[in-house]
């Protein structure tokens, strides 16, 4: 008997020591993600949150972050579809190229995108004399937030789709077309809702990216409230006359963001089809 | 009337088909990576051929020297792909429904209506195809593509997806529908039971060339060269109608001959006959025959004596094409030759009926 016990056991002992290191594991790392956001709601609401939250430079920076990340991610998604489905789609010489240029910004420090962006649209940038001759002003306007940001969250969408696309069969949009849809059509009315769980899912990640955006809206676009101030910006400039305003601006961000990326999961969960 | 004779080439393999279909459903066998799907592709116009032409019905789909490329939803002609490729999003109803945007809503939902009692699907039309099963799933893409009334009807190998035990009935659904709609098809196949079945008319593609086409019977049992004999099988196949049965074996009436052997048919059934022609005996006409337990003793003259491999290939004319394989020495020993009249001479068990 004992001997049959024996080897019985010791698998029990390493299972047992497996559920803790498992279960301390997740405690670390559920303590360290939450404890962030827990100290924020704890610090806001020992402040006058609801005064606060209605001054106008907070209400300002929220309006513009919502204002901005909205016509960025609409420019994202119109101009970044029809690039994802030619770089999933279209056999062209340079598409490593094309492909790794389009996911540069991910890597690329925000900053020197905000650099790039200034040398090309500043007032002394490539483009910059030639619009500033034209009377057009980029830099240090709310258009250059737009642009900051398009430029930081495009890649996040385009690889995201671009994987939605591939994972759309060639043959539904060939039966597509012999069932009379031209080229567009199969696109519209196949192409996309088929790989739409993938562009959603990009979308929200784009978004987010943008709604966080900081460091190459300071460069390319400063921090002027009202103007270029959005909530990251709002909430660093701010720190330097008291912790009431970030507090607010940094409860509204974690409420929108887990809001947004909760509704998103859910809907994806409905949405879920298989190929 | 279809007429494809197109070359396209994909690195190292080049497609060059030439065939014909008058109408009714054409059978193109061959083994995999022939260019079947290929050929499909190319005639729905999703593929361009490098050079060529494609006509239907008078119409010009493609024609090289002309620079004419008919768009693929210019040529009304309807594709079933090999993994039937529904669209995931829409219902089975929605599915069925896709090409026909530009009818009005009710018109619409009647043809859907009509294509979903046709194929027996009423009571799935609201599921997504991640719930059907297989066979349902080809129901599904066969009144998608039959909803819009193509001119002519492409499947790639239709049956493949399936298991075994549904496969005959989907091969009867597919007969019955093409037959009701009366739709011209091109059916491409590695299976020569679906062959069999379906053609009433077969081409041979092998290694992108359409070796050998003509009728289903023709075909298999008078191949034009031996990689196409490997391929189809060297099988005499002959149409006949079943007369009666007789203790649930049939007697079969082929060109005036009565073959008894086969059975799960009824009389009045057109059917194929199937021999294998090493299972034919030959003896000569004027011997007085020895009592045997073979049940078919057919008249025949030869007709062609040819090597294959270490035997001889005898085509023999009994009013229908009949082929034995026999042995050098049993050759000699008969003292055979063109003309020599003969009794071919096979057990019932020997045959094979195939309905039509």
């Amino acid at each position: 008997m004992s001997a049959t016990e024996a080897p019985a056991r010791r698998p029990n002992v390493f299972a047992a020591a497996e559920v803790c290191a498992a279960v301390f594991a997740c405690l670390v790392v559920f303590l360290f993600l939450c404890l962030p956001v827990f100290a924020i709601f704890e610090r806001a609401a020992e402040t006058d949150f609801f005064d606060t939250i209605s001054s106008s430079t907070v209400t300002e920076a929220l309006r513009l972050s919502l204002l901005t990340t909205t016509i960025s991610l609409t420019l994202v998604v119109i101009f970044g579809t029809p690039v994802a489905y030619i770089l999933a789609r279209v056999p062209f010489p340079g598409r490593d190229i094309a492909d790794t240029l389009v996911d540069l910004p991910i890597v690329l420090p925000p900053a020197v995108g905000g650099l790039g962006l200034l040398m090309a649209f500043g007032r002394r940038g490539i483009f910059g004399e030639w619009l500033d001759d034209a009377g057009i002003e980029i830099a240090f306007t709310t258009t250059a937030v737009v642009m900051a940001q398009t430029f930081v969250a495009s890649p996040f969408f385009i690889r995201a789709a671009k994987a939605g696309f591939e994972a759309v069969p060639q043959n539904l949009e060939d039966v597509a077309r012999t069932l009379g849809s031209s080229r567009s059509s199969a696109f519209f009315r196949v192409a996309i809702p088929v790989a739409a769980p993938s562009l959603m899912a990009g979308a929200v990640m784009a978004w987010a990216r943008a709604l966080g955006e900081f460091g190459a809206t300071i460069m390319f676009a400063g921090s002027f409230p009202g103007r270029t101030q959005t909530v990251p910006l709002a909430i660093y400039r701010q720190l330097e006359t008291g912790v009431e305003a970030p507090l607010a601006l940094s409860a509204v961000l974690v409420v929108i963001s887990f809001v947004v990326l909760l509704t998103f999961r859910l809907l994806m969960r409905r949405a879920a089809f298989t190929l | 009337m279809l007429e494809v004779s197109i070359r396209k080439s994909l690195g190292e393999f080049t497609l060059d088909a030439t065939l014909d279909s008058p109408g009714g459903t054409l059978v193109v066998i061959g083994p995999s990576g022939a260019g079947k799907s290929m050929l499909l592709r190319a005639i729905t116009g999703v593929l361009r051929p490098d050079a060529g032409r494609i006509t239907l019905n008078g119409r010009n789909l493609f024609a090289g020297d002309r620079r004419l490329d008919l768009p693929a939803n210019e040529r009304r002609i309807g594709y079933v792909p090999q993994d039937f490729a529904l669209f995931p999003h829409l219902t089975v109803a929605g599915n069925i429904g896709f090409g026909l945007r530009l009818l009005s809503r009710s018109d619409r939902a009647a043809r859907v209506a009509e294509m979903l009692a046709l194929t027996g699907l009423e009571s799935q039309r609201n599921l997504r195809p991640a719930q059907l099963s297989g066979g349902q799933k080809q129901r599904v893409a066969l009144a998608r593509a039959l909803a819009v009334r193509p001119e002519l009807l492409l499947l790639d190998e239709p049956f493949s997806a399936v298991d075994a035990p549904t496969r005959q009935t989907l091969i009867e659904d597919v007969h019955r529908l093409l037959a009701t709609t009366g739709t011209p098809a091109v059916l491409v196949t590695h299976d020569r039971n679906e062959a069999m079945r379906l053609a009433d008319r077969l081409a041979v593609l092998i290694s992108g060339r359409i070796r050998q086409i003509g009728d289903p019977s023709e075909v298999f049992s008078a191949p034009v060269d031996e990689e196409v004999a490997q391929f189809v099988g060297v099988e005499i196949i002959v149409p006949g109608v079943v007369r009666a049965l007789e203790q649930g074996v049939a007697l079969t009436e082929v060109a005036g001959h009565t073959i008894e052997g086969g059975s799960n048919v009824a009389p009045g059934d057109r059917v194929l006959v199937c021999l294998r022609p090493e299972d034919i005996v030959i003896t000569p006409a004027t011997g007085g025959a020895a009592p045997t337990s073979a049940r078919n003793h057919i008249a025949a003259t030869v007709a062609r004596i040819t090597p294959w491999g270490p035997f001889r290939r005898v085509e023999l004319h009994a009013g229908f094409p009949l082929v034995a394989l026999i042995t050098r020495h049993a050759e000699e020993d008969l003292n055979l030759a063109p003309g020599t009249p003969v009794t071919a001479t096979f057990k019932a068990t020997a045959v094979h009926l195939v309905p039509r």
